[in-house]
């Protein structure tokens, strides 16, 4: 619910931020309906997004509590629906880098509204990374092997104030506020010294998920549909670009139509995560005609690039990242590297079981496709492998001609699409 | 007027060795640059240089900050050294003017293991033809002012989900062209 006719509050960080700015056009603000386990109900809170820059200026139906954008830098503040502000979230760049929490409570409700500035702020919580490396040395015979592997964590770490360090991992402050208890939802009206108290619900963090905007609601539809679908490999992937840790705890992409250099790619990644978002281009010239099956192999195959991008990055075991070192070392490039890896090494058959997956729930026959229809489809993007060019030349044209057909949606040579259009 | 014709001669001597010099030291960086992307193998180039690589998504990437940035958010292995600690901006444009230049390789003497192919025969072959097909473009290389960087874009097609293009960035050192950078430009 839009409250653009309400009263806004500015915070002096937004207003060194943008003084030019016309807070009606600038700064969001929405109730959400937030379940309070302390009182067995629904209680209504109010949202407020404050851009940080012009570049995170965004309109009412572009942001909201589940779904900031990708880059986006800015705050986002929680009050209870009579102006008691409980918490705050920073952040940069599409990334939540702090959590801020009020001190103490003012009883005037004007005063609570002027007070809000970071002096008045008990404290402030950042998020911290930490990546751990455990070493292991296994000795046999006369040798020894020495794995590494990063274990990673995100915990926050908070600077003075009656909080201190003792924040669980969403935004409650577990802060207790005098409440009227003849108000409604979380309040009402002014308030006065000997109000009952008040507990506000506990507000997870804002939600950065894979930033689907960009493309249309079928598409959206087919890749949420995918991800729940998934069991192995994949499954893990897709939690780390669902989640809302900085990264590298959780990676971020966002999905866009658009022209790839390669006019017959139906899809590319950038190789540049910039801001840590990865971003993938969907040619919508290229997918027209293509099955639902076809779009989620080209799903599965453009998310590994984003992983490996990420991995690259930021590495999170050496076996992964010293792997595609090696692929580095040999090919140089990221599409032979890449490429290469994924045809020779498990992704290749995760990618065909994770499409397996995907064919049963959205009520295929299986064992009417047979898994050697899933094998074939997992080749897409890897007809230039080292591998690929081994098989024989009749595997080779049944795996082209599959690929082709559910691309296009027409026969080739003896194969027949059996995926159904996506998005018709 | 004897001394006049040994002049012009002299001159044209020069400009003709610096011509070759300039030609060889081109037709050596696209040779080493697709030897790097061939691997040994058999390859098809298009017979004339990329010349709209710079714009992605009708932005033109090909600044100094812009590349700096895929730089940056790139692979690790290739943030350093910075390009804007190597080059000025001012610098930066007269490489990147080069890469706008069209240039013919139809005459050029390649290995035996590159083939070239016209944009016409790509443009004549099918959908289908072309999602199994696959061939390289180069960009015409561009060099420093002063000759001791040198860059020029490859990239590969190789149908629905198969390609990759990356600008390769060499130092001349010891009279021989040493990669420094792979700027990762796009992947598919």
């Amino acid at each position: 619910m839009n409250l653009a006719n309400k009263e806004i509050v500015l915070t002096s960080e937004f207003t060194d931020n943008m003084p030019q700015a016309d807070p009606s056009k600038t700064v969001i603000q929405n109730i959400m309906f937030v379940e309070n386990r302390e009182n067995g109900r629904y209680d209504p809170v109010i949202a407020r997004y404050y851009p940080a820059d012009e570049y995170s200026v965004s309109g009412f139906h572009e942001i909201s509590y589940n779904k900031i954008g990708a880059g986006w830098s800015g705050t986002v503040d929680i009050w209870t629906y009579d102006e008691r502000y409980f918490v705050g979230f920073i952040i940069e760049d599409g990334q939540l880098t702090a959590t801020k929490h009020p001190e103490g409570y003012d009883f005037d409700q004007n005063a609570r509204k002027i007070g809000l500035n970071g002096e008045n702020l008990d404290t402030t919580c950042r998020h911290v990374v930490s990546i751990t490396t455990v070493v292991t040395i296994v000795s046999a015979g006369g040798g020894s092997h020495i794995s590494y592997e990063n274990e990673t964590s995100v915990h926050m770490v908070c600077s003075g104030g009656s909080l201190g360090n003792n924040l669980g991992s969403n935004g409650n402050t577990g802060t207790t506020y005098p409440f009227n208890s003849g108000g409604g939802g979380g309040g009402g009206g002014i308030s006065a010294p000997n109000e009952q108290p008040y507990t506000p619900p506990k507000v997870v963090r804002p939600d950065f998920q894979i930033d689907f905007r960009g493309i249309s609601d079928c598409h959206e539809k087919i890749i949420k549909d995918l991800i729940g679908s998934t069991q192995g490999e994949f499954r893990r992937i897709f939690q780390k670009f669902n989640g809302n840790q900085p990264v590298p705890a959780n990676y971020n992409v966002r999905l866009r139509y658009g022209s790839c250099s390669n006019a017959s790619a139906n899809a590319c990644t950038s190789p540049t995560l910039v801001n840590n978002w990865a971003t993938i281009t969907f040619n919508p010239n290229n997918l027209g005609n293509a099955t639902d099956l076809s779009f989620a192999r080209t799903v599965l195959h453009e998310m590994l690039h984003a992983y490996l991008l990420f991995e690259a990055a930021y590495p999170s075991n050496c076996d992964l990242n010293c792997l595609l070192n090696k692929y580095f070392d040999k090919y140089n490039t990221n599409n032979p590297s890449h490429h290469n890896l994924f045809a020779e090494t498990k992704f290749l058959n995760d990618i065909a079981v994770e499409l397996r997956n995907f064919a049963t729930s959205s009520g295929y026959n299986i064992k009417l496709l047979g898994n050697q229809y899933f094998k074939d489809m997992a080749w897409g993007g890897l007809t230039r492998t080292d591998v690929f060019n081994s098989l024989s030349t009749s595997d080779k044209t049944r795996i082209i001609n599959r690929l082709n057909a559910e691309n296009t949606g027409d026969p080739k040579g003896n194969i027949v699409p059996k995926g159904i259009k996506a998005c018709n | 007027m004897d001394i006049i014709k040994k002049l012009y001669f002299s001159i044209f001597l020069v400009m003709a060795v610096s011509c070759g010099s300039d030609r060889q030291r081109k037709m050596d960086l696209i040779l080493i640059t697709l030897e790097t992307a061939s691997r040994g193998k058999s390859i098809f180039l298009l017979d004339e240089s990329d010349t709209s690589w710079c714009w992605v998504m009708d932005e033109n990437i090909c600044t100094l900050n812009r590349l700096n940035t895929y730089q940056l958010h790139g692979n690790p292995r290739n943030r350093t050294p910075e390009l804007r600690e190597i080059f000025k901006a001012d610098e930066f444009d007269y490489i990147a003017d080069q890469f706008k230049k069209r240039v013919s390789f139809k005459e050029k003497n390649f290995t035996s293991n590159i083939q070239l192919i016209s944009q016409k025969e790509l443009d004549n072959k099918s959908d289908f033809e072309l999602s199994i097909f696959s061939y390289f473009t180069v960009s015409a290389p561009a060099f420093s002012e002063n000759g001791e960087y040198a860059f020029i874009y490859i990239s590969e097609f190789c149908g629905i989900e198969c390609g990759g293009g990356d600008l390769m960035i060499y130092k001349r050192e010891k009279e021989k062209w040493v990669r420094i950078l792979i700027l990762g430009i796009w992947l598919s």
